[in-house]
Formats: structure tokens, C-alpha cells, sequence
């Protein structure tokens, strides 16, 4: 076995594949497909201060190489998660990480301090939800909105913040270093691109949300782009890179780019043990490509010659 | 893992108007999980480019022969694909999904009320439970759409309507229940259809306890993307976990 071990923002993961979140409920349903403490880690779905009941059927629609979906934060709640699932959640052993969501400031903050006396390592700050109309991707198309917000997080978090990024934006460098000035202490992107599909037989929606978020191997390039654009505006912080990731050497391309870790989504709908191969994957890859350690690849990429 | 299989397929072939069955083999740890109204989540193959499985309820858990049947409409592309898939291809399939129909030993007299490919699921009630009094109400498009009413014969008193008249009786199944509901009552009655057949199944039923297994536009399967919800006791259920059968009542678009 190869060393696989990362380091995110002083949180070691045992290897860089993690559950992104929304794709892996609280971690629970997986048990019966996949051991979950193989994973680097798991993203919680996102969490809100309120309950949300989210939107409306159909949430999801299938498209070349990808995935539409408009869940819209559908959650308990973060006092109910606590009481109800937590105390099974943080029985998985494996590093846990909590996606933060809301309309407003104090909506992030509340939640980041009401977890803070769990044993979740880290936070994702989710500005880049598309299927919400207030918060999420609203905050995260403006860089002085995520610099502020950020910072209010960072003002109670205990935990390491990742602040997770939105593709719809003219420049995700701009993003992510309002991110590193509000104090975040590393980034996560891609979430997905805003998108939408037609029956054209009815003139409807596919989705009953009308747009939705694009998600799978269709937006790889995309996320690769963008990994690197931000790992080569040198901002120093740790970059969790995601989009479309379907085996080990995607991983190895996203590391490449510039990531320190991954987070695999859409593939865990393809098939629930999806990460598991992927690990094993990138290990038979590391063993040749990277002997020594897999953060040894990060930001090598070659562009002359 | 436990729910996660990769089977060979026995047989797929047309047996009805734009409908199929596909037959695969199937372990024990599958049968010793399996309810009736559960569903199987079925990877459609060489088609890597689809990310998506089609959730397909199962219409027979074969205890002897070891095997499972899926009854399918070729719909989309998804589907249109599956009717390629041969004899002696792999199929990926996670199952058996979902709760399935919630049966209670002083349920002697039960009736299945079934439109189209919604009687499919109906179907696998007979693999576990043999012994009860069954009536089956099966709807069909067309005389060419009609398909296994011989298997339900095995096994219940079968009522045959079509929507033109052209088999059995020429009304819809909801309105065939519905007389013979003047007569007698079952402890319970099951019911998978199309979206307009719930709605005239919820106002023949009055309160005789009614389970209905739902679709719904699916991911994962698994209960982790929370795509495939319906509104259910006001709440947003994951059908393929939840679900997919809900009592009728407490279905939201059902009432009122």
C-alpha cells in the first residue's frame, strides 16, 4: 500500500478520496453497501439552522455524461441532527466534516457553533448551492459577501473552515481569495453548474425546479480548469478539488491540478462503493507514479516541453 | 456489498405490447432480504456515458429456481437500452430495495389492484405469502398489453379490464374495485399504477387500509442523494427508502 495520507488545514485524512456532501446523506445508508472508514472522509449533507423541507419532485434528471439535480438543502435541521443522528454519525470512523448552509450570516453562525462541541474535524462553508433562492450560490457570486461571511464564521468556528466554491462566476480566482481574506483555511470547488433540461415532447422542465445543478464527468474539465486556475494564483491554502471524479485517475488528474484532496459525489449514485474502488484505484497508481507519498503529485503539472 | 450484485441474465424477452421481462439469477442472501414490493436498481449496461440506475420493482423472487424477474416498459432511453441486454450478459443490480408492501398476519383477504405495469410488482406477493384469499384487479391499455394474467389466475380470482374494451371488461380496474367493493371488503388492499389511477383509486377505497407503491424520478437508490422524494404525512419521503410503498392516506397529493 501506498502512503496516501493528507493533510487538510492540520486534519490528517488516511487517503485524499472523500464523500462530498449531499451524495452521502449523514453517512449512515452507506453501511450496506461499503465500509465508510476506508474513506478519507464524509461530508454530512449540508445543514441548516432551521429545518428545510427542500424542493419539490422531480429533483433529479439524467443527462450526456451528467447529472441535473435540485434537492434544495433538504435537512433537519442542525438541533434536530444533533439529537437524532448525530449520536450514530459520529460513530463512523473515519474524519467527519459538517456542510454549513443558510440565508444569512447568523444562519452559518449558528450552526458552526452549535457543532463545535462535536468531534466533527472540520467545516464546509456552502456558498455555491444553486437551488436555493437566498444564501448559497447568492453569496457565493459575490466576493465581498463570502469575504464577509467568512469571516463571521471564522469569528466562532473551533474548526478549520474549507469555504466550497461555486463554478457560476467569471472568475473563481476572485472567489477564492475573498475566501483566503475572510480567513478560510482551505477551498473546496466545484460545486455544481447551474443548468436545466427540457422535455420537448411536453415543454417542460425535467426537473420541477426548472434549473438545477449539473453534476458528473460532463463538468470534469470544467473543475479540473478550475483547480488549477486557483492553485496557480498561489493563495498558499489547501484546495479539495471535485467534479465528475469517476476512478484513480481522476483523483491523480485533480492532484495534479493543484489539489491536496478530493471529494467524489455523482459517482456514489452510479454505484454506492464507487469511492472504495477509486481508493483502490489511485493506490495501484500511486505505487508507480508517486512512490514515495500521493501528496508528492499535488501542482505538478508540466506545461513546458 | 450485502445489497450489491452483479447477476447473469437468463432471459429478456417481450411479453406483451412495449412491455418486457428480464430474468437474472440471484444469490440467497438476496431472498432471504426479499419483501414483496420491493424494487431492484438496475445499472443499464454498456451504456457508462447513462450515471444513472433505473429503479424497476420486482415482479417474482424465484425461491427455487433461484432467480428474479423485472417487468419493464421501454420508455426512455434507459429502458429502450435494457430491451438489448442478452442471455449470459452481466447485469450490476442493487437489491431488493425500498420496504416493500407491510403485510400483517390477520390480513387473510387481500386485494391487488394493478394498471399497466404497476400490476408487475403485485405479481411477487405470491413468492411469500401463498396462503391468503386474493382478488386481483388488473388494468390494461389494450388486449395487447395484457400480460401474466395466467400467474395471477395460480393464485387469485382474477378481474381482466382494458381501456377500450378489447379484454375483460371495458372500464378502468379503479371502476372494476369499486363495484366489487358494493359486496365485499378485504382487510387490505395493494395497489401500483400510473399517476391518474391513484387519484381514482384514493376516492373508491373509503377505509379499507390501502398500501400504494409510488415512482419517482430516482438517484442513488440508496437514501443518500434525497432525489426521490413525494410528499408524504407533509413530510418529503425518500421513496426508494421510505418507500415506495406508502399507506394511501397518508399521501398528500392523494387527499384532499
Amino acid at each position: 500500500m501506498a502512503d496516501l495520507s493528507v493533510n487538510i488545514a492540520g486534519v490528517l485524512l488516511k487517503n485524499p478520496v472523500i464523500a462530498a456532501s449531499g451524495t452521502f446523506a449523514f453517512g449512515e445508508e452507506a453501511a450496506l453497501y461499503m465500509d465508510a472508514s476506508a474513506l478519507g472522509a464524509i461530508t454530512l449533507k449540508a445543514l441548516t439552522r432551521e429545518k428545510r423541507v427542500g424542493n419539490l419532485s422531480p429533483r433529479i434528471a439524467e443527462t450526456a455524461s451528467g447529472v441535473l439535480n435540485s434537492v434544495g438543502l433538504q435537512n433537519p435541521g442542525v438541533d434536530t441532527f444533533l439529537e437524532k443522528s448525530y449520536p450514530r454519525v459520529r460513530r463512523i470512523n473515519t474524519v467527519q466534516i459538517a456542510n454549513i448552509a443558510g440565508s444569512v450570516p447568523e444562519d452559518y453562525t449558528y450552526v458552526a457553533e452549535r457543532l463545535n462541541d462535536t468531534d466533527i474535524a472540520l467545516y464546509e462553508v456552502n456558498v455555491s448551492c444553486p437551488n436555493v433562492k437566498t444564501g448559497g450560490m447568492s453569496i457565493g457570486t459575490d466576493a465581498s459577501a463570502i469575504e464577509s461571511l467568512v469571516e463571521q464564521v471564522k469569528k466562532v468556528a473551533r474548526k478549520p473552515v474549507i469555504v466550497k466554491l461555486t463554478p457560476n462566476v467569471t472568475s473563481i480566482v476572485e472567489m477564492a481569495t475573498a475566501a483566503k481574506n475572510g480567513g478560510a483555511d482551505a477551498i473546496s470547488l466545484i460545486n455544481t453548474l447551474a443548468g436545466m433540461a427540457i422535455n420537448p415532447y411536453n415543454r417542460r422542465p425535467v426537473i420541477a425546479n426548472v434549473t438545477g445543478g449539473l453534476s458528473g464527468p460532463a463538468i470534469k474539465p470544467v473543475a479540473l480548469k478550475m483547480v488549477h486556475d486557483v492553485y496557480s494564483a498561489g493563495l498558499g491554502l489547501p484546495i479539495i478539488g471535485m467534479g465528475g471524479i469517476m476512478t484513480g485517475e481522476d483523483v491523480a488528474e485533480f492532484m495534479i491540478a493543484g489539489a491536496d484532496a478530493v471529494m467524489v459525489g455523482t459517482a456514489t449514485m452510479h454505484n454506492p462503493s464507487a469511492m472504495i474502488e477509486i481508493i483502490e484505484e489511485l493506490n495501484i497508481f500511486a505505487e508507480t507514479n508517486a512512490p514515495v507519498k500521493i501528496s508528492d503529485i499535488t501542482g505538478t503539472l508540466i506545461t513546458e516541453g | 456489498m450485502k445489497k450489491h450484485f452483479v447477476e447473469k441474465v437468463l432471459s429478456n424477452e417481450q411479453i406483451a405490447f412495449n412491455t418486457y421481462l428480464l430474468r437474472f439469477t440471484c444469490d440467497d442472501e438476496m431472498l432471504r432480504l426479499f419483501r414483496p414490493g420491493q424494487f431492484a436498481h438496475v445499472k443499464i449496461p454498456c451504456a457508462g456515458e447513462m450515471l444513472l440506475r433505473r429503479p424497476i420493482s420486482i415482479n417474482c423472487a424465484d425461491f427455487r429456481k433461484k432467480e428474479v424477474h423485472l417487468a419493464y416498459n421501454p420508455v426512455g432511453k434507459g429502458t429502450r437500452l435494457l430491451t438489448a441486454v442478452k442471455p449470459g450478459d452481466l447485469l450490476d443490480v442493487l437489491m431488493p430495495l425500498g420496504n416493500g408492501f407491510r403485510i400483517m398476519p390477520d390480513m387473510k383477504k387481500i386485494w391487488l389492484v394493478g394498471g399497466g405495469i404497476g400490476c408487475a410488482p403485485l405479481q411477487s406477493m405470491f413468492d411469500k405469502y401463498q396462503d391468503k384469499e386474493y382478488k386481483a384487479f388488473l388494468g390494461f391499455r389494450s388486449k395487447d398489453s395484457v400480460y401474466q394474467v395466467e400467474d395471477f389466475k395460480l393464485y387469485a380470482d382474477v378481474y381482466v379490464s382494458t381501456d377500450d374494451g378489447t379484454c375483460g371488461e371495458h372500464a378502468f380496474c379503479t371502476q372494476v374495485l369499486e363495484k366489487a367493493l358494493e359486496h365485499d371488503k378485504p382487510d387490505v388492499i395493494l395497489a401500483c399504477g400510473p399517476g391518474p389511477f391513484f387519484r381514482s383509486l384514493a376516492a373508491v377505497v373509503g377505509d379499507i387500509p390501502t398500501q400504494v407503491s409510488l415512482e419517482q424520478r430516482m438517484g442513488c437508490g440508496t437514501g443518500m442523494c434525497a432525489t426521490c422524494v413525494c410528499k408524504v404525512g407533509g413530510e418529503h419521503r425518500r421513496v426508494c427508502v421510505e418507500g415506495p410503498v406508502f399507506d394511501i392516506k397518508e399521501v398528500d397529493a392523494l387527499n384532499g
